[in-house]
């Protein structure tokens, strides 16, 4: 096919649906005049169109009854509301016993609980494992709340301190307070608290202890995976999506006039001495679904170093969410570089230095140093991950390793090789081995983009999954002991335009040319990986 | 509707306006039937929750918070409806929900259209489904999905195309 009709067969379904802009709309029909195949094909999906279209008629009759049921089921609603009052005021007006009335007034009750439950609103129909995809999906979120701190634990009374998270997705804009406990010969000598704002390709950092502000710049890449990957990690806290489905469901509480179901879990943290048990509640709109408050409580032991249980323990408050909000529009001012006076610049928006894609920190070494770049779930639950490692000083170029590479293939033997990961789960007995996949350069160090296909079924929720990296040593001896790195839960690949927004954008990052290696799509690597897992069955 | 005339609408609704209520419950429920028919992909199951999430959201439509969000809001009941009702079969017969059998009235492309659609992921039956239901118009889809125009466009083409592929390989063209 020609590169002509195979941009033209691009845009016919545009063309189709008239969504196409007017000045190609000639373009097209000239080459579809010209062309017999494209003109096939545009006569293909007309005919899709039309088909579509019926489709969509016959279905009429049946969205005109979900009206009618609709508006008579509200109708019934209203004439029950009315038969209450009616029946409760002619009641009155007889003077009838006020047991009477009370027995009336319970029955009206009751037929209107029977009518909210047959509404879904009293018995909830749901659970809170949708809260993950509730803040994956989520437009807009505006969080305010405090942290407590425990005196026994840190030796005083502290003031809680108050935080607040903001993100608004339609422009990639975040802001948060941060803290920091600060330490000297094991006691606590200072809570720090910062502010970070990142909006149009800057991050502020302002650090309200040492009165000091730091620019750093980010690419448009950056700046969004940013504030996706902090919005979507909002509920990950915990032991992935099993600690949502254990909570339960405590009933009705009233905030502000409105009613909202109230949820509850505990779960246990921690081994021997620094074993915790954590209270979660929270209150839930049963409309939306959509937390609106919520409370963390800690298990704490009367004696100290006994298991709280075994001491009787009091449950103290850890952390309380006051005002949870969602898609709401947010002022612009929130999202402003307002820099108090009296401020030290460490840096200014001049000098900002850009910053580099690299989130999740180096395992370093005495001889070398092996750095996850960030990675991805698809949608088989197989990973990718970009990663580099490099001995120190790096001294050797790696130029022939990465030349020498198949897709599919081993991943290179670099100084530390990271060749498999293991799902933070336990008794997961599945590994996910390492195969090459592509690698990008960028400013002189090779980046190598592996992709870790399981040797058997994946953890049930993989897109909540975290993982340790498993590596070896190559060239360098090992220096120490080595302990895990682990890899959080990447962004969920769902479909071609998540691989390309995602996965390309990201090799695009993390390349001196700007444009990701060539051929690489969403069917074509998950071909891939049903391949390597195919290979992996047969061993 | 225009968005004026949407937003008086669901401040007279709160208010107890009846016949606002019917009218939001006209314009919605084609919308509304397209994303659970896209997300269940069974058509009376697709009626009975687009039913229950018109109601919820019409019932319970003083905890809107922001009245010009009314179609995102109603959009995303029926997707945690469809989410909770999927989750329910799931329990219960341990398999996911599958496309209903086609009604002898249908005509015979319909089984091949509906098998087609089935195979399609839920983001592009979505975006084929509302745009067909709803007016045919991306600017709806993208408001639904709480996603850009452009984004909106670019998913429907895609779905446009991937739904070609699927019924030519079902006649075996």
């Amino acid at each position: 096919m020609k590169n002509t009709c195979e941009k033209v067969r691009k845009q016919v379904p545009e063309l189709i649906t008239g969504t196409l802009p007017a000045e190609q709309v000639d373009e097209i029909w000239e080459h579809l005049s010209r062309c017999a195949e494209c003109e096939a094909y545009q006569k293909a999906l007309e005919a899709d169109d039309r088909l579509l279209v019926d489709f969509a008629e016959s279905a009429q009759p049946r969205i005109q009854r979900i009206t009618e049921n609709v508006i008579s089921a509200l109708e019934q609603e209203d004439t029950l509301q009315e038969f209450a009052v009616r029946t409760i005021k002619g009641a009155s007006g007889r003077r009838l016993s006020k047991l009477a009335a009370a027995v009336i007034i319970a029955a009206v009750v009751m037929i209107l609980a029977h009518f909210t439950d047959f509404f879904g609103v009293s018995a909830p129909a749901y659970d809170m494992r949708h809260l993950p995809r509730l803040a994956k999906e989520a437009r807009s979120v505006h969080m305010r709340y405090k942290f407590y701190f425990d005196p026994s634990e840190y030796g005083k009374h502290l003031p809680p301190i108050p935080m607040e998270l903001w993100i608004d997705l339609s422009g990639y804009r975040l802001r948060e307070t941060y803290y920091a406990e600060r330490y000297a010969r094991g006691k606590l000598t200072a809570i720090l608290t910062a502010e970070g704002i990142s909006n149009g390709g800057y991050f502020m950092y302002m650090d309200k202890v040492e009165k000091a502000v730091k620019f750093t710049r980010m690419s448009d890449y950056q700046t969004m995976y940013k504030a996706y990957r902090r919005l979507s990690s909002i509920f990950r806290s915990y032991a992935g999506i099993d600690f949502f489905r254990d909570f339960q469901y405590m009933g009705r509480e009233e905030i502000d006039g409105v009613e909202y179901d109230v949820w509850e879990n505990e779960v246990q943290t921690g081994k021997g001495k620094k074993k915790t048990r954590w209270r979660d509640k929270y209150w839930v709109s049963p409309v939306t679904h959509e937390p609106v408050r919520s409370e963390t409580w800690k298990l704490k032991s009367k004696r100290k170093g006994l298991w709280p249980f075994a001491s009787g323990g009091k449950w103290v408050l850890h952390c309380k969410y006051d005002k949870i909000e969602w898609n709401i529009p947010i002022p612009d001012e929130v999202f402003a570089f307002e820099v108090p006076d009296g401020y030290e610049y460490w840096s200014t928006m001049e000098t900002a230095p850009l910053t580099d894609l690299d989130e999740l920190g180096d395992m370093d070494y005495k001889s070398a140093v092996l750095n996850p770049r960030c990675n991805f779930t698809l949608a088989d639950g197989s990973v990718i991950m970009a990663w580099s490692s490099e001995n120190k000083p790096a001294t050797e170029s790696q130029e022939a390793l990465f030349k020498s590479l198949k897709v599919g293939g081993d991943v290179p033997p670099l100084p530390l090789e990271a060749y498999s990961l293991k799902p933070y789960i336990p008794k997961a007995d599945v590994t996910y081995h390492g195969r090459h996949l592509a690698y990008t350069q960028k400013q002189g160090h090779f980046i190598e983009w592996s992709i870790y296909v399981p040797d058997g079924p994946p953890p049930k929720h993989c897109e909540e999954t975290r993982y340790e990296v498993i590596f070896r040593f190559n060239y360098p001896p090992p220096d120490w002991r080595t302990s895990p790195q682990s890899l959080g839960d990447g962004i969920v690949i769902e479909s071609a335009e998540d691989f390309d927004r995602w996965v390309l954008g990201a090799m695009a990052e993390l390349s001196d040319s700007g444009v990701p290696p060539r051929d690489l799509t969403y069917e074509g690597v998950l071909a891939l990986s049903k391949q390597i897992a195919y290979e992996l069955a047969k061993r | 509707m225009n968005e004026d005339l949407e937003k008086k609408l669901v401040v007279a609704c709160r208010e107890g306006d009846r016949s606002a209520s019917a009218k939001l419950a006209k314009h919605y429920s084609g919308r509304i039937y397209a994303i659970c028919l896209g997300m269940l992909r069974h058509r009376e199951n697709a009626e009975d929750i687009a039913q229950q999430a018109l109601l919820k959201a019409l019932t319970n439509i003083k905890q809107l918070r922001d009245d010009e969000q009314f179609g995102s809001w109603i959009a995303r009941i029926a997707k945690n409806l469809c989410i909770d009702f999927i989750r329910k079969q799931k329990h219960k017969q341990n398999c996911i929900v599958e496309p209903a059998a086609a009604s002898q009235r249908d005509p015979k492309e319909y089984p091949e259209l509906q098998a087609a659609l089935a195979k399609l992921s839920e983001e592009h039956r979505l975006a084929l489904m509302l745009f067909y239901f709803d007016g045919r118009s991306t600017r709806n889809i993208a408001k639904t999905l709480e996603i850009s125009e452009a984004l909106a466009q670019k998913r429907l083409s895609r779905a446009r195309k991937k739904l070609r592929n699927l019924l030519e390989t079902a006649r075996g063209v």
